[in-house]
């Protein structure tokens, strides 16, 4: 066994409000990284992966607990750590040469010459000799990237930390990008002595990791440490490939039940529940997909998202919220529709409304409690004092973000109506009285 | 080609100096005798400046335009110094942003003559026996005709710099510096030149209008264009008028294209699509002529030795102002221009504030009435421009060049005309005013008009709407957020030119049309400061007044109503 190259011990993050309790993103954290191993951060987005990614950078200091290079305690970013980034962060003024010589820039050893020698290598090294004059405005998202990289291992770094680098690309540019990353690493001309990369891409995390961390969210903590014994001519194709995906899936599916699960029953959500950003068409394309799927109307999770084509970032958020909402249920990896599920997906587009507003009604708290809000006190109420209800528990944006989920959903079931511009909610549209004066004759 | 001369710079070890050379040695040698002129006649000893010393003889009119456009040139430098300044400040320290912000703010909506009386008190003072003093009033009051809009866009921007740029600097560990020059002056460079450019019509309106300088009783003339201009109004001299008017726009267009059209061809390298060629002769001047390649390398020492020479200014002027504060509890400051902290001095009459509140009540409503004009006439025009895109093509640049032309260099015909024909100058003050707001109007209009996306033109038209349909349901919204921004320019260029345009005066004779500019003006030539301390301050309040109450909110409604 290597040392640990960067080791961080009991971090959490905290990020602190003003009015009401502090929001949690990050929960005791421990964890090292060794020489020659690539580890993965896999997770859901929001679930403070990347938070992690960048206190191991240097970049966000811990509310508590201590980062370690090589043993020694790190205040600010490391001299031996590099970055890529989600979105390249090249500049758009300088050339693709200048964009990796800035990486030199800031040491002021080399001389000019020097540093453009250093920057062709680096540039020849990802491919992109003969792009050198190029302007980030020419290049393709794929090739951004591979400049990225180049900026990045032009310093010479121990560590590459990758954020999601691969996420903003198509499909099969990011798989080729995967390929010659992991050839650069098996040839060993840099020297490179470890890789950290963040993602939500599965594949990608099989595909890659020599370690595996699984993050749950809310606060983010590691679920669980997969080691992967394999060489790195991975096949997708492959038993041992596929066994690592659905074993991965296993574990992720297992991470979410016991976290949404009482004694075997779905746990009730509070007022205050973080209510993923989901559309109102997506669940219901997603409760009718279930239905035509089989007729026992059981799904294996890892199948669903290979049909979908569905990223675990995509996926997880809608079927949680169809959890929430009692439309389905996760059982040991497997999604399966409920009886108000298959009543839902079986009604006439009006019928529909009505089976989802019992649902939000019964479900939902903050829905429950508008609804009775509005019936108390007749007329409308205005946004902010919903908004102020979430705050309570939920930071500024989040708070905006359910917010703006509650209305969609409660729009579309018909429960109330919302003004834009006054931001008032009120029970009085047109529609919803016309309907009720039919309903009782 | 360009690239391969970039990557093979080094192995040019004997650059050839050829034809680029030569166009480049003229035009730094122009460059640099302006400059060394212009210091010199700044640096030496008074003179009289008296309007007799101003030649209406139309060969002068190429070294009085250098003059001002030395005058130009400078404050825009300090402009540009004082941006970065204060500008980064109140990005990066809460505390002055809460201070800068709001002052800027105010002073943005002051009109920019308004400056130019304080100005001229203590940079007389500073220097009291060089034509430096007489100069920098008029470079202050150029300096903050622009200055303003300037830092406001640049703290704005600076605001906006992508969080992963900074994580990108923090990682490969960049100095405070290079982040400042590699990545946020960049980040805000487009928006900035277009600001400028956008202001350089304010700017050559405060030139023009700041080169004769009330001092007391007396009027001090300054060689240049503005000096000019008032010079043959006084003597009623229509050709020498012509003249001037030709220079002026001689003047815009060079400075345009020598100066802003590189720019901004060099931005739309790396912002515009890839397939369009941009190109320019300065820039390739720059990339080929030799001496360049030389300068290019020796760059690096010069940067530093540019550096040394800034810091030693700083130090000089802090240590003049140092001084200027010293003198001014000293006593001897309040005995030079003979004031007594005298309070009671500074109240006027309850007549003469009847009078004034009257008076800015006339200039508001004539306003108000020149905004609807404006409205009623660019908006329809700038609807139908827009609507045909190879039109809006064709005149857009010809309207930013109209709207850069200083329209009080126009005033002068105007004011011809209405003695000449004996004009009732109550209503031949409105095309003097409006021709400060229109562009500004239409401008956003065409604007707004080009951005609409093509597929809500095709559902329109797929669905075979009436012409009044289509102006209700697509244009007038669209364009709605945009009226509103040319307004607020609008109202502000027409504030500035209230104080200018309500005086009529032609060789000799003077009317004036009522209102608080031309009460102001006639105070200011007759001594009486306290009077124009008053109306400026009463002008100040209605400005800012207006902007709170009917601007901002206007603004809101617009943009959450229509965008």
């Amino acid at each position: 066994m290597s040392g640990s190259i960067i080791s961080i011990h009991n971090v959490s993050k905290v990020f602190p409000k003003r009015s009401s309790q502090d929001v949690s993103v990050l929960a005791n954290i421990d964890l090292s990284l060794r020489e020659n191993e690539i580890v993965c951060l896999l997770g859901t987005s929001g679930s403070g992966k990347s938070t992690l990614l960048r206190i191991m950078a240097g970049l966000i200091k811990p509310s508590s607990g201590h980062v370690f290079w090589h043993g020694q305690p790190v205040h600010g970013p490391i001299p031996g750590v590099s970055m890529v980034f989600q979105t390249f962060a090249l500049l758009p003024w300088l050339t693709v040469l200048e964009n990796v010589e800035l990486g030199l820039e800031a040491m002021g050893h080399l001389s000019v010459s020097e540093r453009r020698e250093k920057a062709l290598a680096a540039i020849d090294v990802v491919g992109m000799g003969g792009f050198e004059s190029a302007y980030p405005k020419e290049l393709s998202g794929g090739m951004s990237q591979r400049v990225g990289f180049a900026r990045a291992i032009v310093v010479e770094p121990d560590v590459l930390l990758m954020d999601e680098a691969f996420s903003a690309l198509d499909v099969l540019t990011a798989e080729s990008l995967r390929n010659d990353l992991i050839d650069l690493w098996v040839s060993q001309k840099t020297k490179l002595k470890s890789i950290l990369m963040v993602t939500h891409n599965i594949q990608e995390a099989a595909y890659m990791a020599d370690r595996i961390l699984i993050f749950g969210s809310n606060p983010g903590r590691i679920m669980a440490d997969l080691k992967v014994d394999m060489s790195y001519d991975r096949d997708q194709e492959q038993p041992k490939f596929i066994q690592l995906v659905d074993s991965i899936y296993h574990h992720i599916t297992q991470a979410s039940e016991s976290f949404s699960r009482i004694g075997g029953r779905l746990k009730p959500v509070d007022l205050h529940f973080r209510l993923p950003q989901v559309d109102v068409s997506t669940l219901i394309g997603l409760v009718e997909t279930l239905h035509s799927e089989a007729a026992s109307q059981v799904v294996e999770i890892s199948e669903l998202a290979e049909e979908l084509h569905l990223d675990l970032d995509e996926l997880f958020p809608i079927i949680e919220s169809l959890q929430v909402l009692r439309f389905a249920q996760l059982k040991s990896g497997r999604v399966e529709l409920t009886f108000a599920g298959k009543l839902f997906a079986d009604a006439t587009l009006l019928d529909q409304k009505r089976v989802f507003a019992r649902q939000l009604l019964d479900y939902l708290p903050i829905v429950r409690h508008i609804h009775k809000q509005l019936n108390e006190k007749g007329k409308s109420i205005h946004q902010s004092e919903i908004l102020s209800i979430l705050r309570q528990k939920l930071s500024d944006n989040v708070a905006l973000e359910v917010l703006k989920t509650v209305i969609e959903w409660s729009r579309y079931a018909e429960i109330f109506a919302f003004d834009v511009n006054t931001g008032h909610i009120s029970l009085d549209n047109p529609e919803e009285s016309d309907q009720s004066a039919s309903e009782t004759t | 080609m360009f690239q391969f001369d970039i990557f093979n710079r080094n192995k040019l070890s004997k650059p050839l100096p050829n034809l680029w050379d030569f166009l480049a040695f003229v035009m730094v040698g122009c460059a640099f005798l302006m400059i060394a002129g212009g210091i010199h006649e700044v640096m030496s000893p008074a003179e009289e400046f008296s309007a007799s010393d101003i030649s209406l003889d139309i060969w002068f009119l190429p070294y009085y335009a250098g003059r001002s456009v030395f005058r130009m040139f400078a404050a825009i430098v300090i402009a540009v110094i004082a941006t970065f300044l204060i500008g980064a400040l109140a990005a990066k320290n809460r505390l002055a942003e809460m201070i800068i912000v709001p002052i800027i703010d105010v002073l943005q909506s002051i009109p920019v003559l308004a400056f130019l009386q304080i100005s001229v008190f203590f940079s007389i003072y500073l220097f009291p026996d060089r034509v430096l003093g007489v100069e920098l009033a008029a470079m202050i009051a150029i300096f903050f005709a622009q200055a303003w809009s300037m830092i406001l866009y640049f703290y704005q921007s600076l605001k906006t710099v992508p969080e992963s740029y900074y994580e990108m600097s923090k990682i490969f560990r960049l100095t405070v510096w290079q982040v400042f020059w590699k990545i946020e002056v960049p980040t805000a460079r487009p928006g900035l030149i277009f600001n400028v450019m956008l202001s350089l019509s304010a700017s050559w309106f405060a030139v023009v209008e700041a080169e004769v300088i009330q001092i007391g009783h007396t009027k001090a003339y300054l060689p240049g264009l503005g000096s000019y201009i008032k010079v043959a109004q006084e003597q009623g001299n229509l050709k020498a008028i012509g003249f001037v008017i030709m220079t002026m726009l001689l003047v815009i267009l060079i400075y345009d294209y020598v100066i802003f059209r590189p720019m901004q061809v060099k931005i739309a390298r790396y912002e515009d699509s890839i397939l369009e060629h941009h190109d320019h002769w300065l820039l390739t001047m720059l990339s080929r002529a030799s001496s360049f390649k030389v300068l290019r390398n020796i760059w690096p020492y010069f940067k530093k030795l540019l550096l040394g020479a800034l810091i030693v200014v700083g130090i000089y002027v802090c240590y003049v102002s140092v001084n200027w504060l010293w003198h001014l509890m000293d006593g001897s400051f309040i005995e030079h221009f003979s004031w007594k902290v005298d309070w009671g001095k500074w109240w006027v009459s309850e007549d003469v504030l009847k009078n004034l509140v009257y008076v800015t009540f006339v200039s508001a409503v004539r306003i108000i009435g020149v905004l609807l004009l404006c409205l009623l006439l660019f908006v329809p025009l700038g609807i139908y421009i827009g609507t045909k895109p190879v039109l809006a093509q064709f005149v857009q640049p010809i309207i930013q060049m109209l709207a850069a032309f200083p329209p009080n260099v126009l005033y002068p015909v105007m004011m011809y005309l209405v003695f000449e024909y004996r004009l009732d100058p109550e209503i031949w003050v409105f095309p003097l005013i409006m021709i400060s707001a229109q562009w500004y109007i239409l401008f956003n209009v065409i604007a707004a008009m080009l951005v609409i996306p093509k597929d809500y033109l095709l559902v329109v038209s797929s669905l075979k709407c009436s012409r009044s349909m289509i102006l209700r349901k697509l244009y007038l919204p669209s364009v709605a957020p945009y009226i509103v921004t040319g307004l607020v320019t609008g109202a502000g260029g027409a504030w500035n030119a209230t104080i200018m345009a309500e005086l009529f005066t032609w060789n000799g004779k003077v009317v004036h049309a009522t209102g608080v500019g031309s009460l102001m003006k006639i105070a200011n030539e007759q001594g009486d400061s306290v009077l124009v301390a008053w109306s400026v301050l009463m002008m100040c309040l209605v400005v800012m007044v207006v902007n709170i109450l009917v601007w901002q909110p206007l603004y809101n409604y617009a943009i959450k109503r229509f965008q």
